[in-house]
This record gives structure tokens, C-alpha cells and sequence, in this order.
């Protein structure tokens, strides 16, 4: 008798002009102890079947099926059969741990009720064990933390708590919804790692929901892949992985794989954009009692980067290494504190609002967040055409037809631009914020993470065009992103920055064969297995153990003068990094 | 302009229609909205639906009759047919209320858009003023200052204006703060563009629903002011008819020629009543968290 | 947090000195003074020696700075319309009132409310709502003295069960204090339904629900400690709009209250009570606020205890 038994699951919500069919026709099973992935990209269905599972879907939802959890007809349970169900014989745990807490209840006191709702203890007693249960999860303040808000622990520290807080009633099956998409890769690395554990210490089976092929690489032993609502696939990780029957599951794999060509070789000297002993600090305001401190957090130290002509850097780090201050300061959306930018060698930074125009149309840059990248009250062709608008370039006439041009050139129909951008994808929002950049022909252009929103298949698509644009225009990109398996596809050369200082620089072949610096191994080992045979252990280093681990070079090797303070060394053609120099 | 619309199904669909679709669904703010428009048509049309102008005591020997088939709403203490004030009350109620609206508007959008964008010194002086005018009471305030210029037209506009911009002004504020950081506001900026022109094109065009909310909610208010000041004796002054005052007159006759106070009251709460239900329908289908879907 | 209360403490006192000076300057602008030809018909000589007694013929900041020294030792003057009594004792006496009429129109306006919005939200477009939303929509446009109006009417002429003017027995003040409950009740169960609503769609809701947590522990510890956040911020204006009496209400039951007086002093003309007035009732909304500003900062966390281990 599985766990775990769906069949023919469908569900489908009514909304405006009709129906959508979330799912349509899903059945899987999860016997104890298994652990089972789901994957797929967004509007899958992945999610709705699970929170179906526990009736966690809104009352619009309309659900059929027969759903069983540990021997419970789920569709027929009463109030206090879902009661125990929900919690005891499963509990979920979910992707964003910041909005999954009650913002005015302590972390104890949310751990402690669960534990209350389903046993009769004290209120003593639960907080007692929902302190063990935070060690468990390698909270090492415990105690602390019981009394703690949400809003005073770090997303990595978060989601332990609603691990541990999963745990807490000994469910017999763990349920993840994406729970790592929301953090930096090291520490979802961590987080996975925990997952495997206690899955282990306390017997459970495991359902993982996922887009990420490398987390279900690492973490399950079956596979469900979904698409539009559907099970496309079914089977065993490393029969999926290394002999995918189904079309979509051969897509999704391809997307996994990497091949790289370098751009085209260019000898031109002048760098198309220098970034020089640039800085960016805050000032904060401390108050204690009565006096008011202030002090200064170094959002980025002196970096120098250099991005030479026609070539794609990408700068990669984890979130507050600083690496979208520092892209923010190159184009001068944010004032840097000091340092000096040069574009085509000349000095931007200090140029007033009228100077900097002309600079302008030379460097483009393209965001993160492509819903809000977009005026949703104008059209597309109103959108790709503003910056010849601004810039006072041709006629409304001429403007309109350079802005269709551009449409087509990114991969969508000319007709589309009296579309509005909620009508898009993401993927196809995210090509007209790239249409809408290039259409002033600029030589620079910075990526912020442009990838970062989309789905795995999508991602593909959009990497693909800028390489090709890139190659096309003669671009310099600098592409900024926390994820190392992209930047791998696409860049000519990898500055890695961590806590707001470049700790290594080098071509990307060698960023990916020797790295010297142990936070650049750190990232690299993060990422997860591209194939289930290479899943494996991990160790994680601490920030101590991060600084007490920079590599020391002499002063024959480098030919510099010795230095207690790490400082950035070049240690072969175009590989630099981050060491400290002893005699 | 130049594209082909081929389009099938739902396409090229303004935010706007959306909202559009939303409020059609609203059935309290359709009903709301054709009694307003009626209203409004009435105010315009008065004197070809009266019988006699309003000032004109031409029936004293039946005063304080009761409503009859001749006279719809009766007859008032001086001899005027009360059904005539009672529509050209409408004129001085809804005009007041929609200028007062529209001052509100001029006076509320650049303020709001100044403070929500260039936050820091500028938003600071704007809150500042705002808070002067939150503690003091605005009914006392604007009877203290109608009591200064003694009513008058123009000066009740004015007036009601000075209490109704800091609702736009807020509502403005809070919505220019919040797509100030979106990234198109950024796009544009990294494109070169100003202050203003930001602020012009992007900003405020996508502040239409609390401008349109603002606006649609300022008119009740300025009636209510207006029907109160009128109600204490220091509103439009007479003979011009005005809700307020016939409430006040009519109080006096209350317990015995009830149709004297009760009409314009009805009157009075029915134009709120339905300018409110459609301002809330308006909002309720403009609420930017529902768009597209 | 105490560099919090001293910051809006400051901030107030300034609004306050603020407004009095503008009401002051205002006020003394009106034409016409307490002794007009019309009003009050005194010769040219007793009328200059009234002024001078009250001070009347002393340039303006003169008298301002008196008036406020006056005001700090609690002293506003005597009122013209009856001067045997300081106009602080007329206020205490006319407080009472509309402090005990529009209080307990808050006091019970304000639960039913809450619990009509409560109702509101967890019973999501059934009858339930719809009454209760009509019912705030209603008391919230309807005008008070339209509801004051139909009260009477209703309560006193037709049905004749309750007796019409508000001040004296204690069954003279219901029908007053059912026309300032309506006020609070609409307002509150607007709030809290929207709130509640607002709160009920929140992510944190549902992963109560999978916790296994009953629903009603969800809704009466997580969701109405989350929503009656802004109920509270709400609550003290209110109070102090109410209790401070309706010049509508008053004026219609014949009550004999704070709202009745402003009109007579603005009639009359009567400085000492139109400034007392005025600046009583706008100090009182400015600490109406800032005690629902510290109150706000000390129920939600993020503010209590803010930053980073």
C-alpha cells in the first residue's frame, strides 16, 4: 500500500474568459522511505497536484481524482482526519521562506504550535523541542532563534526553520516545493544536503518539486516530469538522465548541457569599457538608547575590471558580493563613491545629467525582472521605440519601423507591436527589453541576471540570442548572474566577486579547470551534479575558513612586495587573483 | 500605427479594458452610474423639466402644500414649487462637488508625483503639510473659513478643493513611490531621460486608476462640505437653492411638513450615496493587483 | 524607540504651534468683532473701554503671545456669549456631552463592527457579505444628519417609542447614540474585512493550513493579529472625531454639546471660545496620532525589534 497514491488527478480554476486546466490526468505513487522528483517549468502543475494532495488549493479550485495519503481518502476526509493529515502524515515545506512565517509570532512560537496542534504537550515542553529541532537543521543559536521574528533571519536561516518545522510532527512524507530556488547557490547546495539528511535520520519519504535537473540529480531516486498538466515521463533518475524517451525530457536535459565557442578574435586595444578603483559605500545609522552611530558598509571595494572590445565578461557572485552595485555603477544608475568608469577611454563619472546623454547611447543595460523591465500602459512598439523618442532620432514614422525591425530581429511577429506586456511570456518580454536596449546601437552592453527569472528551456532561447547579437553587433557584455552553469555557455572570461572585492579573474576554461581562490572552488562545487552518478558529499567553508584559506604566493613568484592584506595577483595571462604575498 | 493588427481571440487588450470588463461585473456601481448620469442630465436639462424658475414665489397661497399630482415635491414656505428648487439644487450641489473635484485633482497630482519621486527633502516638506491639515478638523476649518469670506460660490469650491487634495495627493504619492522602482523607471533613466519626462510618461500615466479613484471620491466630499456650511447658514447664500440650506430650512418644519426636509435629503444622500458606490466600484475595478487577470 | 517618540513628539508640537497661529491670524481676520453696531448696540466710548479690557486693541502678535501664555496655564479667556463663567469651564461642562453620547457611540459602534467584518471575510460572498458590505457602504455615505433625520422620524414622529432631544435621561440619549455608532460601525467593518481579506491571502496562511493547524486557530490568532494593525492606527481619530461631538447630531437632538457651541461661537463671533475650541479639538488629534503612530511601532515587530542579529 503506498504512501502515497494519486490517480488521474485533475484540477482546473475558474477565471476570467473560462477555465485554466492545471492538471489534467496526473497519477503517481510514493511508497515510505522513496524519494521522488517532480520537474517541470512554470504552469506545469507540478506545485497544484501536491498542494491538492493536502486540499491546500482555494475554494475556486475544482478538484477530481482519487488522492490518498497514508490509507486517507484526502477528497472524503473530515475536519479532523485533514488536521492530522496536514502535518503529521505530511508536511511541506515551501520556496519563499521570508512570506512563509507569520511576520508577528517568534519562530519558537511557530515551530512550538505545530508540535501543540498535533500532541498534547506544555508550552515548555514544545519550545524545548522545537530548540532540538533547530539544532537538527545546524541552527547553531538555537536558543536564540527561538525568539527571533522572521524578518531578523537570512533566507538560508529561514528555510532551516520551516524544515524544522516540517519535521516537527515526525510526517511520514516531506513535500518540497522548490525550496532552494529562492537562495544563493552555495547555500542551496547546504540546504539540499540537509534535505537528504534528515530524510534519512527521520525515515520519510521525500517528494521534491522542481525545475532544476542538477537538484533532482542530487537528490531523488524517481522522476516525474511534467508539462502543460501532464506526466510526459516516469522512471528511475538515471534511466531519465541518460536515456530520456519523451521529446520535452530530451529538451529539458539539452538546456542542461553546455557547449561553448568563444567570440570572434578581436586585437582592438581600447577596452570598450574600464571600471577603476571603483567604491560604493553606505552609511548606516545605528541607534543605541539614545546616541546614534554611524557607520559605513562597503557595498563594493575598490574593483578594477576591464572589459575588453567584442568580448562577453561575466561577473558572477553570490547576493552581497556587490556585483549588481557594481553594474548599477558602470552605467551610473547608482553614484559610485569614488573610482572612475571609462568608456572608449574617456572618464564618465563625473559628467553632469547633459554630458552623460551623449554617453548614453553607448551602453545599454538590460534587468532581472522583465514584468517590471516593461511600461505596462505602453505598447511594444511604443516601448522598443523610447530611446530613439528620447534621443530625438527620425520621425514617429521612422521610429515605429525601427522598433518593428527590432521586434523581428529578437525573434517575435511584427504584429505584435500593438501587443501590451502582460499579454507576453517572460521569455518574450525579456527579448523586447533586448530589442529595446540595442536599438540605440550601443557598444556596451550589462546583463543583470537576465536569465535568472526564466525557465530552464527559456533560459536556453535567450542565452542563445544574445550570442548571437553579441556576434552580430560586435557587442562588449558584461553579464552578471550568481549562476556559474550559465555564465559557462557564454562568456570569454569570469570575474568572481564575493563580499564586494573581485577575488579571481580568468578566461572561463580556466575558471572552470583551476581555480585558485577557495570561495571560486566553493561556487564551482556548489553547483549541483549535472548527472546522478556525480552526486556526492560536500563540504561546506565558513567565511573564517574562507579568509583563512587564501592562497599565499612569494615574492619570487609574483615579483611584488610582500603584503599582510590579500591584494589581487596575477598569476598567469589574463588569470588573476585575490592572495596574499609572503617572502 | 503601421502594424497589421491580425489579431485573434483577446488580443491588444490596454490595461484599461480590463478594468473595463471588471467593473462592468459590479452591479451596485452600474445602477450608481446611470443614477449619477441621470442626476447630471437633470442639472443640465432643469429648466426644461421645471415648471417655473426657482426663485419665483408664485404659489403662496398654497404654501406648504403637500406633494400633489401639480406640484411633485409640494409647495415650500414661500410659495416656490419645491420640486423646481429641489432640481436646481442639483445644478449648485453637482457643480460644486465636480469643480471642487477637479481643483483637488490640479492641486493633488503634482504635488503627490513630486513627493513620490523625489522622496527625501521634498516628500518630507510635502508630509509636513499634509499632517497640517489632517489634525485640523475640516468641517471647523471650513467653517471658520467660510465664516471669514461669508460664503460665496467660488470660495466653497475653494474651499472643499483645500480639503479634498490630500487624498489624491497621497493616493498619487503611494503609487508614484511604489513604480518608482520599477525597472522601467530605471530603463529609462539608464536611456538618459529627465526627471520630468519620466515623471510625464511613465509616472503618471500609470497613476490613472488613483487619479480617476481620487477624483470620483472628492466629489461626495465637497458636497457634504458644501450641503453642511449651507445646512449652518454660512454656505451659498440664498436665494440660489441649495440642498443644504433646504435641510435647514426644512428642519424647523420637520415634525409637521415633513416633504419640506425629507426631499432634499434624499436628494442629497441618493447623489452621495450614488457618487460613492461608483467611486468604489471604479476603484475596486482599477486596482492595479487585478490587472491582466 | 524612544528617540522614535521624542522625534514625533517634536514634530507635533511644532503642527500645533503651526496651526494655532494660522487659526489665530485667521480667526482675528474675520470681519466684524464681538461688538458690532448690530449685534450688540454700545456707544463709541464704552465700546473702546470693552476693548481695551479685553485686550482687543493691542496689535496682533501682542495678543497672540498673551493668548498662548493664557493657554499653557490651561487659561483661554472668558466667552463673550456668558461671561460669568472662564471658557474652560463652559468646555468641561459642554464636553460632557458629546464625550458621553459620541464615546459610547464608539465604544459600542466599533466591536459590532469589527465582528460584522470578521463575518464578512470568512463568509466570502454570501449573504453575510453583502449585508454587511451594504451596511458600511451606507453608513459611510449616508450623511449623518440624513440618518439623524431618519431616526427621528422613524423613532420619535411616526413610531413615537423614543423621545426625539438627547440631553437628560438616559433614554433621550439612545436614538443620539445609534447616529454616532453608525459611523464606526461602517468604518470598521469595512476595515476589517478588507484587512482580514488581505491577510487571508497571504502565503503564510496556507502554510498554517499545512501545518494542520485548526482554522479556527488560524483566523483568531495569525489573521486578526496580523489585521488589527491598521484597525488600531484607526481607532484613536476616530474617537477623538466622535466624542468631540457632531455639529449635526447635536444640532438635531438638541444636545447642548461641544458641536452646539461652535456653531454659537461662530455666530457669535466669540474669539475666546472659537480659538479654545479649535485648538482643543486639533490638539487632541494630534496626539490622537501620535499615540497611534507608538502604538503602531510597538505592535509590529518589524519596527519593535528591527535589524539584523
Amino acid at each position: 500500500m503506498p504512501l502515497v497514491d494519486i490517480q488521474d488527478l485533475k484540477v482546473s480554476f475558474s477565471q476570467y474568459g473560462g477555465e485554466v486546466h492545471a492538471v489534467r490526468g496526473v497519477s503517481f505513487a510514493v511508497n515510505e522511505g522513496e524519494s521522488l522528483g517532480i520537474v517541470g517549468e512554470s504552469g506545469s502543475g507540478k506545485s497544484v497536484s501536491c498542494m491538492a494532495l493536502l486540499r491546500l488549493l482555494p475554494a475556486t479550485a475544482k478538484v477530481t481524482g482519487t488522492l490518498s495519503l497514508d490509507g486517507t481518502d484526502v477528497l472524503k476526509a473530515n475536519k479532523e482526519d485533514l488536521a492530522r493529515l496536514r502535518g503529521r502524515s505530511a508536511a511541506m515545506i515551501f520556496q519563499d521562506p521570508m512570506t512563509a512565517f507569520d511576520p508577528v509570532f517568534t519562530i519558537g512560537h511557530q515551530i512550538a504550535e505545530t508540535i501543540r496542534a498535533h500532541r498534547k504537550v506544555s508550552q515548555r515542553e514544545a519550545l524545548a523541542e522545537a530548540e532540538q529541532l533547530l539544532l537538527r537543521v545546524e541552527i547553531k543559536n538555537a536558543r536564540d532563534v527561538l525568539s527571533y521574528y522572521p524578518h531578523q533571519l537570512s533566507g538560508g536561516m529561514l528555510q532551516r526553520a520551516m524544515i524544522a518545522m516540517a519535521l516537527s510532527c515526525r510526517p511520514k512524507v516531506l513535500i518540497a516545493d522548490e525550496p532552494t530556488t529562492a537562495l544563493d547557490v552555495t547555500i542551496q547546495a547546504q540546504i539540499l544536503q540537509l534535505i537528504k539528511r534528515v530524510q534519512a535520520e527521520f525515515g520519510m519519504a521525500l517528494i521534491m518539486i522542481t525545475h532544476d535537473l542538477g537538484v533532482i540529480a542530487e537528490t531523488v531516486d524517481r522522476v516525474l516530469v511534467m508539462f502543460n498538466g501532464e506526466v510526459m515521463e516516469e522512471g528511475p533518475v538515471q534511466q531519465i538522465f541518460d536515456a530520456p524517451q519523451h521529446d520535452y525530457t530530451k529538451t529539458l536535459l539539452a538546456s542542461l548541457k553546455t557547449s561553448f565557442t568563444p567570440s570572434a578574435d578581436e586585437t582592438d586595444a581600447a577596452p570598450a569599457l574600464e571600471l577603476r578603483g571603483l567604491t560604493k559605500t553606505y552609511r548606516i545609522r545605528r541607534r543605541s538608547g539614545f546616541l546614534t552611530s554611524y557607520g559605513d558598509f562597503h557595498a563594493v571595494r575598490p574593483v578594477d575590471i576591464v572589459l575588453p572590445r567584442n568580448r562577453i565578461v561575466g561577473l558572477v557572485g553570490e547576493s552581497g558580493s556587490g556585483k549588481t552595485t557594481t553594474g548599477l555603477m558602470a552605467m551610473r544608475l547608482t553614484e559610485p563613491s569614488s573610482g572612475q568608469i571609462l568608456v572608449d577611454g574617456t572618464d564618465i563619472s563625473g559628467l553632469g545629467p547633459d554630458g552623460l546623454k551623449g554617453f548614453r547611447r553607448h551602453m545599454q543595460i538590460v534587468f532581472q525582472d522583465s514584468y517590471s523591465a516593461l511600461d505596462p500602459m505602453m505598447t511594444l512598439a511604443q516601448i522598443i521605440a523610447e530611446p530613439l523618442h528620447i534621443h530625438g532620432l527620425g520621425t514617429a514614422r521612422e521610429q515605429t519601423g525601427q522598433a518593428l525591425d527590432w521586434l523581428e530581429r529578437v525573434g517575435l511577429p511584427r504584429n505584435f507591436g500593438s501587443r501590451y506586456p502582460h499579454e507576453l511570456s517572460g521569455g518574450q518580454r525579456q527579448r523586447v527589453a533586448i530589442a529595446r536596449a540595442l536599438i540605440l546601437g550601443p557598444s556596451v552592453l550589462v546583463a543583470d541576471e537576465p536569465t535568472s527569472a526564466l525557465d530552464v528551456t527559456v533560459k536556453a532561447q535567450i542565452i542563445g540570442l544574445l550570442k548571437q547579437l553579441q556576434a552580430e553587433m560586435g557587442l562588449s557584455m558584461l553579464f552578471i548572474s550568481h549562476d556559474l552553469s550559465t555564465v559557462k555557455s557564454l562568456t570569454d572570461s569570469v570575474v568572481v566577486m564575493y563580499r564586494g572585492r573581485v577575488v579571481e579573474e580568468a578566461p572561463t576554461a580556466r575558471i572552470f579547470a583551476e581555480p585558485q581562490h577557495p570561495y571560486t572552488r566553493a561556487l564551482l562545487d556548489a553547483i549541483p551534479a549535472a548527472n546522478p552518478r556525480d552526486k556526492r558529499q560536500r563540504t561546506f567553508l565558513a567565511a573564517e575558513q574562507i579568509e583563512a584559506q587564501t592562497p599565499r604566493y612569494t615574492v619570487v613568484q609574483t615579483g611584488l612586495t610582500p603584503n599582510a592584506t590579500p591584494q589581487l595577483v596575477t598569476i598567469a595571462p589574463g588569470h588573476r587573483v585575490e592572495a596574499i604575498v609572503t617572502n | 500605427m503601421t502594424s497589421e493588427a491580425v489579431a485573434p481571440a483577446y488580443r491588444q487588450r490596454n490595461p484599461l479594458w480590463f478594468a473595463w470588463r471588471r467593473f462592468a461585473g459590479n452591479k451596485a456601481a452600474i445602477v450608481a452610474g446611470v443614477v449619477l448620469a441621470l442626476l447630471i442630465l437633470m442639472a443640465i436639462f432643469a429648466p426644461l423639466i421645471t415648471p417655473a424658475p426657482p426663485d419665483a414665489q408664485l404659489f403662496l397661497t398654497e404654501a406648504l402644500a403637500f406633494p400633489s399630482a401639480e406640484h411633485w415635491f409640494g409647495v415650500d414656505n414661500l410659495g416656490r414649487d419645491f420640486y423646481t428648487r429641489i432640481v436646481y439644487g442639483a445644478r449648485v450641489s453637482l457643480t460644486i462637488g465636480f469643480a471642487a473635484a477637479a481643483f483637488s485633482v490640479i492641486i493633488g497630482i503634482p504635488l503627490g508625483a513630486l513627493a513620490g519621486y523625489f522622496g527625501g527633502r521634498t516628500d518630507w516638506v510635502i508630509m509636513r503639510i499634509i499632517e497640517l491639515f489632517s489634525v485640523v478638523p475640516p468641517l471647523l476649518a471650513a467653517m471658520l473659513l467660510g465664516a471669514l469670506t461669508r460664503g460665496g460660490y467660488f470660495t466653497i469650491v475653494l474651499i472643499a478643493a483645500l480639503f479634498g487634495w490630500v487624498q489624491v495627493c497621497l493616493l498619487v504619492r503611494a503609487q508614484v513611490k511604489a513604480f518608482r522602482e520599477k525597472e522601467f523607471v530605471r530603463a529609462a533613466q539608464a536611456l538618459g531621460a529627465s526627471p520630468w519626462y519620466i515623471i510625464r510618461r511613465h509616472l503618471i500615466p500609470n497613476s490613472i486608476s488613483p487619479i480617476i479613484v481620487g477624483f470620483v471620491l472628492a466629489i461626495p466630499l465637497a458636497m457634504m462640505l458644501e450641503a453642511s456650511l449651507s445646512f449652518l447658514g454660512i454656505g451659498v447664500p440664498p436665494p440660489t437653492p441649495t440642498w443644504g440650506q433646504m435641510i435647514n430650512e426644512g428642519i424647523d418644519f420637520m415634525f409637521f411638513y415633513w416633504h419640506l426636509a425629507v426631499f432634499p435629503t434624499a436628494a442629497l444622500a441618493i447623489t452621495v450615496l450614488a457618487t460613492t458606490l461608483f467611486g468604489d466600484g471604479l476603484r475596486d475595478a482599477l486596482d492595479p493587483t487585478l490587472k491582466g487577470r | 524607540m524612544i528617540l522614535y517618540i521624542l522625534r514625533r513628539l517634536v514634530s507635533v508640537a511644532v503642527t500645533f504651534i503651526v496651526v494655532s497661529l494660522i487659526i489665530f491670524f485667521m480667526m482675528h481676520a474675520i470681519p466684524g468683532g464681538p461688538f458690532d453696531a448690530n449685534d450688540m448696540p454700545v456707544s463709541e466710548a464704552v465700546r473702546a473701554k470693552l476693548m481695551a479690557q479685553l485686550g482687543l486693541d493691542q496689535p496682533l502678535h501682542v495678543q497672540y503671545l498673551r493668548y498662548m501664555w493664557g493657554v499653557l496655564h490651561f487659561d483661554f479667556g472668558v466667552p463673550y456669549q456668558s461671561p460669568g463663567e472662564t471658557v474652560t469651564q463652559l468646555l468641561s461642562r459642554a464636553w460632557v456631552p458629546s464625550l458621553v453620547l459620541g464615546g459610547l457611540g464608539v465604544i459600542i459602534g466599533a466591536p459590532l463592527g469589527i465582528l460584522l467584518g470578521m463575518a464578512a471575510a470568512l463568509n466570502r460572498n454570501s449573504w453575510i457579505d453583502y449585508f454587511a458590505s451594504t451596511l458600511a457602504t451606507l453608513g459611510l455615505t449616508i450623511p449623518v444628519f440624513v440618518t439623524s433625520m431618519l431616526l427621528i422620524l422613524v423613532f420619535a414622529v411616526w413610531l413615537n417609542w423614543l423621545p426625539a432631544s438627547g440631553w437628560g435621561k438616559p433614554e433621550r440619549w439612545i436614538l443620539p447614540i445609534v447616529a454616532y455608532a453608525l459611523i464606526p460601525l461602517a468604518t470598521y467593518a469595512r476595515y476589517t474585512r478588507s484587512a482580514m481579506l488581505d491577510t487571508l491571502n497571504r502565503p503564510f496562511v496556507t502554510v498554517l493550513r499545512a501545518k494542520g493547524l485548526s482554522e479556527n486557530r488560524i483566523v483568531f490568532q495569525h489573521v486578526l493579529r496580523n489585521s488589527a494593525i491598521p484597525l488600531v492606527t484607526v481607532f484613536l481619530p476616530m474617537f477623538i472625531g466622535t466624542a468631540t461631538g457632531s455639529i449635526f447630531v447635536e444640532a438635531m437632538f438638541r444636545v447642548p454639546g461641544l458641536g452646539a457651541y461652535f456653531v454659537s461661537s461662530i455666530e457669535g463671533r466669540d474669539y475666546p471660545l472659537e480659538m479654545a475650541l479649535m485648538l482643543m479639538i486639533t490638539f487632541m488629534y494630534c496626539i490622537a496620532y501620535l499615540l497611534s503612530d507608538i502604538v503602531y511601532a510597538l505592535i509590529n515587530p518589524r519596527i519593535r525589534v528591527g535589524g539584523e542579529p
